[in-house]
């Protein structure tokens, strides 16, 4: 039995109107960024405190009040962490015994801050004055920052839950054995649940980014179309991940444990809040290897640095495997039920 | 192998077992073209495992079905409608929207305005089906099953948990598809139920067919024309003499039953009888009787 249209089309429409149908569960589908993106702009407009990030080339001035050391080897790559805001300001103190040198972002509010805290600590009379040097970056602001790591976790939970645990509870429900019973093929019943859900995702996303920028206008260096390839790349990996946990699963109570189990760490690990500069390089190498790590950071350097698709083509070439591997994965291992 | 084309569906030796537990033991059976067979037995016997087998809900562990006397018929699905047991279908949608969906996924289909009036969902259609009663719900399953109008319908305990009425309504609509020549297969341990809808019986205990024919003549060959239930009391103060009128007798529950040959003599008995004979009651021995006489096990456990 071959791929049928209008079969693919059946379920697809089902599986819509269900999801449109249950008004609690869309409303908060929209509703819980939104909620995010105020809470956040609202705490960091309160007034950002707490340690300042700033890279160390050479050996530590002991301790420094309210600064938190991030070690570099070159002065080169840990000028690259300043230009993309991975830390705040970078200090130089193996040039040959002379001055300390400080570099900071002359267009960064938090940048300054930590160059006021280091010459305050590190200025004194018996040793040389800090040397000061600038670079010029576009600031960007932590919600402009935060932005597309928002944008990644709502689709997370969207596209893992919304395919992977919908299907669990079909099957648990014994809507898949009555479905198995006709000639619609497996193919066809993934296929218009990825589309569906994929659609939801764009939908999403979208009214997320427009009503984002309607509560707090942020800057979009790069093209909107880049961004929501991205997106949509991003979004179809995170679907075939939903695919394989629901390829087999009866229960969907150990669906739902197994998937908050995967997804947590996911979402910790792959920069969505917070940047991982000065992790363990284990934590760096773990995040790497999960598609929305991809997602989010190839979107922040489209959103925030103006990349193209061109400069995040690593990134596109990671999550293009890993849809076809998860999808693939996914289709081989379905059952539609217990036998 | 020749093939039977007038046996729609032909099961040999059909054997699935879990663990420990042969669950189908060696079933065979066969239904001609046009003919309702019911599968009857207690629950655990079987029944739902051999058809969803049937099915191919479920792979066998070994056996032999053929459908118009091919074991792998390429039309196979397209032409078997199903009613399970226990199934849910897509959610959120009306009764309406259910039957286009299923209506889709095949080659070939009856219409809806077809499905609505044959299964009377009319006064419900444009309601959701999680939100219809429990006879209404079955009907819309049995309309699911017939959405493309298959030549074989497996009905999986159709009637469980409905009320009378609802049974009845659901037994016409079973009557009216068979009138249309289709062939089904029914399992059920509802007796009147098999007596009503179908033409030949197969009557499962523990994984295996014990008996098979059509329920009239099982009767006949099984048991005298008459049944006469009553008291024990009335039994024991009358025992001298209908006593050689009986052929059988067993208890179940608080009653007595006689079975016997010739009802005659025993108005005789009863209208000469001085005692109370309230409560003493004459039927015909049913699908039942037999079941308890072949396994010794009451049918609704």
């Amino acid at each position: 039995m071959g791929f049928q249209f209008s079969r693919f089309y059946a379920i697809f429409r089902a599986r819509n109107r269900e999801f449109y149908r249950d008004i609690g569960a869309m409303g908060w589908t929209f509703i819980f960024p939104f909620l995010v993106v105020l809470g956040f702009s609202y705490a960091f407009n309160i007034g950002e405190t707490g340690f300042s990030k700033v890279a160390l080339v050479g050996e530590a001035p002991g301790h420094v009040k309210l600064v938190e050391w991030v070690s570099f080897e070159s002065q080169e790559e840990a000028l690259e962490k300043l230009r993309h805001h991975k830390v705040d300001a970078l200090l130089i103190t193996s040039t040959g015994g002379s001055q300390p040198v400080v570099w900071t972002n002359a267009s960064s509010a938090k940048s300054q801050i930590a160059e006021k805290i280091l010459e305050a600590q590190l200025t004194k009379e018996s040793e040389p004055a800090l040397k000061k040097e600038q670079i010029e970056v576009a600031e960007i602001k932590y919600v402009d920052w935060l932005l597309p790591g928002l944008v990644s976790m709502n689709v997370v939970w969207l596209a893992t839950f919304g395919v992977g645990w919908v299907i669990v509870r079909q099957r648990k429900l014994g809507v898949l054995k009555r479905l198995k019973a006709s000639p619609l093929t497996a193919l066809e019943y993934l296929s218009a649940h990825m589309v569906s859900r994929m659609i939801v995702l764009v939908l999403t996303g979208a009214i997320v980014v427009a009503g984002s920028w309607l509560i707090y206008p942020f800057q979009m260096q790069g093209s909107f179309f880049d961004f929501f390839f991205v997106y949509a790349l991003g979004c179809l990996s995170l679907c075939g991940f939903g695919l394989v946990i629901a390829s087999r699963m009866e229960s969907d109570e150990f669906a739902s444990g197994i998937l908050n189990l995967v997804t947590f760490p996911m979402i910790f690990m792959s920069e969505v809040w917070f940047s991982l500069e000065g992790s363990p390089v284990w934590v760096k190498w773990a995040a790497q290897t999960m598609p929305l790590w991809h997602m989010t950071d190839a979107m922040r350097q489209i959103m925030n640095e103006g990349a193209g698709l061109a400069q995040v083509s690593s990134s596109l070439v990671f999550l293009c495997v890993a849809t076809v591997f998860l999808t693939g994965l996914g289709a081989v291992l379905f059952r539609w039920n217990k036998e | 192998m020749g093939e039977d084309l007038s046996k729609v569906l032909e099961v040999r030796e059909l054997k699935k077992g879990f663990g420990k537990l042969q669950a189908v033991d060696g079933v065979s059976f066969s239904i001609p073209a046009g003919n309702c067979y019911g599968l009857l037995g207690p629950n655990g016997a079987g029944k739902s495992t051999t058809i969803e087998m049937i099915e191919r809900i479920i792979k066998p562990d070994s056996g032999q079905i053929l459908y118009e006397g091919k074991e792998n018929h390429p039309r196979y699905l397209e032409e078997l409608g199903i009613q399970f047991q226990q199934t849910a279908l897509l959610p959120s949608l009306t009764v309406r929207e259910c039957l286009d969906t299923f209506r889709s996924l095949y080659g070939k289909s009856r219409t809806t305005e077809e499905l609505i009036s044959l299964c009377q969902l009319e006064k419900f259609q444009e309601n959701r089906h999680e939100n219809v009663s429990g006879g209404q719900r079955q009907r819309l399953l049995l309309a699911v099953a017939l959405c493309h109008d298959p030549n074989l319908i497996m009905l999986d305990e159709p009637t469980t948990g409905l009320d009378p009425q609802a049974r009845r309504h659901l037994w016409e609509i079973v009557k009216s598809i068979k009138d249309q020549g289709k062939t089904i297969l029914l399992t059920t341990h509802y007796m009147d139920e098999a007596e009503e809808l179908c033409d030949t019986i197969g009557i499962m205990d523990s994984g295996k067919i014990v008996i098979e024919g059509a329920p009239r003549d099982l009767l006949l060959k099984h048991f005298p024309s008459s049944v006469v239930e009553l008291s024990e009391a009335t039994y024991f103060s009358l025992q001298s003499v209908l006593e050689p009128l009986v052929q059988k007798k067993q208890i179940r529950g608080n009653t007595l039953e006689l079975f016997v040959e010739n009802i005659r003599p025993l108005f005789d008995v009863f209208s000469r009888s001085s005692e109370d004979l309230e409560g003493v009651s004459i039927r015909k021995p049913n699908l039942e009787d037999l079941f308890i006489e072949l396994t010794g096990k009451e049918l609704r456990n």
